[in-house]
């Protein structure tokens, strides 16, 4: 027999699935070559020690309890864009209603929240298909543009939009260093305001 | 069979047609997802230890995997068994993990965080003899398309066709990673089986 022959049956010879002949070989070769004599050890090492020396893993409620943290991490979050939105929508009819005067945008809209990238981060590493860029829009009115390497992208969709805004990556984004940008106004200061992230894109494995 | 389904999710409510599984009903996804995590927990987690080495990642890694389980579970048609379909998600969860680790601690600050297998006692617990820790570092040093194999045989005693099935593989490939998985493994754990 030969070591290919020998690591071809291995398997079989391990589940006792070879006939008297076969095993007869395979016995003779494991004696008389040092490395399949090492295949056949590892083979048996693995099915008889792996789940041996795996650690104990964590218990089912710790689990359980994490999954539902995280799950109520991100629900608050959701909720809590949401209840924003809705404090600027009310303030919007307030103004609009008893001052009965045009609009300002510099009363209405908050300076602590302003719109911002929330992700990436900088020196995020990204897969292109993942979760993608997440801007935070604390009112419709802010008119933010977001580029990415300097290109505008196309963020018609999130005009009435309130809250966490995703915007998918372009679809041929090369792997390597990006920068999102975001610009908006803030009536606050009457100035434009630009944020970045630089993040690293992940190239196909 | 076409029964009506609202599960309430982070989304709102979704309304999902039943097909083959017998479970689901309006407020029971909490606990089959408690069911699921009493039948199918310990394997995905034991997965995900050998897969990325590291016994607090691999917690991290199980809750979002679950996590993944518990909010896709509405979409869940059954094309595969449900422990199929969630052991593919963690391994894609994982693969992505590793790659993520990969190029970080290539490019960036990452490189002076302290390797906790060099550094804490608590894992010294965890992790109790020298040969689990040898064991781990030549499983990690596996490409991670042979590692794949070597969960799913050798820890979860799946068989070649259903490893195939998992993978979405040619059986014939599975066996060739399999003999080369052994291979590199037999070189790098020579020192424990010669004794
Ligand atoms: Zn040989």
């Amino acid at each position: 027999m030969k070591c290919d022959e020998f690591r071809e049956k291995l398997d079989a010879f391990v589940n006792g699935n070879l006939s008297e002949d076969d095993k007869k070989l395979m016995v003779e070769h494991m004696n008389e070559c040092e490395e399949c004599r090492l295949l056949y050890k590892t083979e048996l090492f693995l099915r008889k020690k792996l789940m041996e020396i795996t650690p104990n893993p964590p218990s089912h409620s710790e689990l359980i309890a994490k999954v539902k943290a995280r799950r109520e991490k991100r629900l608050r979050a959701q909720q809590m864009a949401f209840r924003v939105g809705m404090a600027f929508a009310t303030l919007l009819v307030i103004a609009v209603i008893s001052v009965r005067t045009v609009f300002n945008t510099r009363q209405a809209v908050s300076a602590e929240l302003p719109p911002a990238i929330v992700a990436p981060e900088d020196g995020d590493v990204v897969l292109p298909d993942e979760a993608n860029i997440v801007l935070f829009v604390p009112d419709p009115r802010y008119q933010v543009d977001l580029k990415i390497d300097g290109e505008k992208m196309d963020i018609r969709n999130m005009a009435q939009t309130t809250g966490n805004v995703v915007v998918t990556y372009p679809p041929d984004i090369e792997p390597g260093y990006h920068y999102a940008e975001i610009e908006f106004y803030d009536p606050h200061n009457d100035q434009k305001i630009v944020q970045s992230a630089v993040f690293y894109v992940v190239g196909d494995q | 069979m076409g029964t009506a389904i609202t599960y309430t999710t982070e989304k709102g409510e979704i309304k999902v047609a039943d097909t083959k599984s017998e479970v689901v009903s309006v407020n029971e996804i909490d606990g089959v997802f408690e069911k699921f995590v009493e039948e199918y927990g310990d394997r995905i987690f034991n997965l995900l230890y050998w897969k990325v080495g590291d016994y607090e990642d691999a917690k991290d890694l199980t809750s979002e995997v679950l996590l993944k389980v518990y909010t896709n579970l509405p979409k869940f048609r059954g094309e595969s068994s449900l422990y199929t379909w969630a052991y593919r998600i963690a391994l894609n969860h994982a693969n992505r993990f590793l790659l993520k680790r990969k190029i970080s601690r290539f490019i960036s600050l990452d490189d002076l965080k302290v390797d906790p297998a060099e550094d804490s006692n608590e894992y010294e617990d965890v992790e109790r003899t020298e040969l689990q820790k040898m064991v781990r570092d030549a499983i990690q040093q596996l490409p991670s398309k042979y590692r794949d194999i070597v969960i799913l045989k050798y820890l979860d005693g799946h068989g070649y066709e259903e490893i195939s099935e998992i993978l979405k593989i040619p059986v014939g490939t599975v066996k060739s990673r399999l003999n080369r998985a052994r291979e590199k493994l037999a070189r790098k754990l020579k020192g424990v089986l010669e004794i």
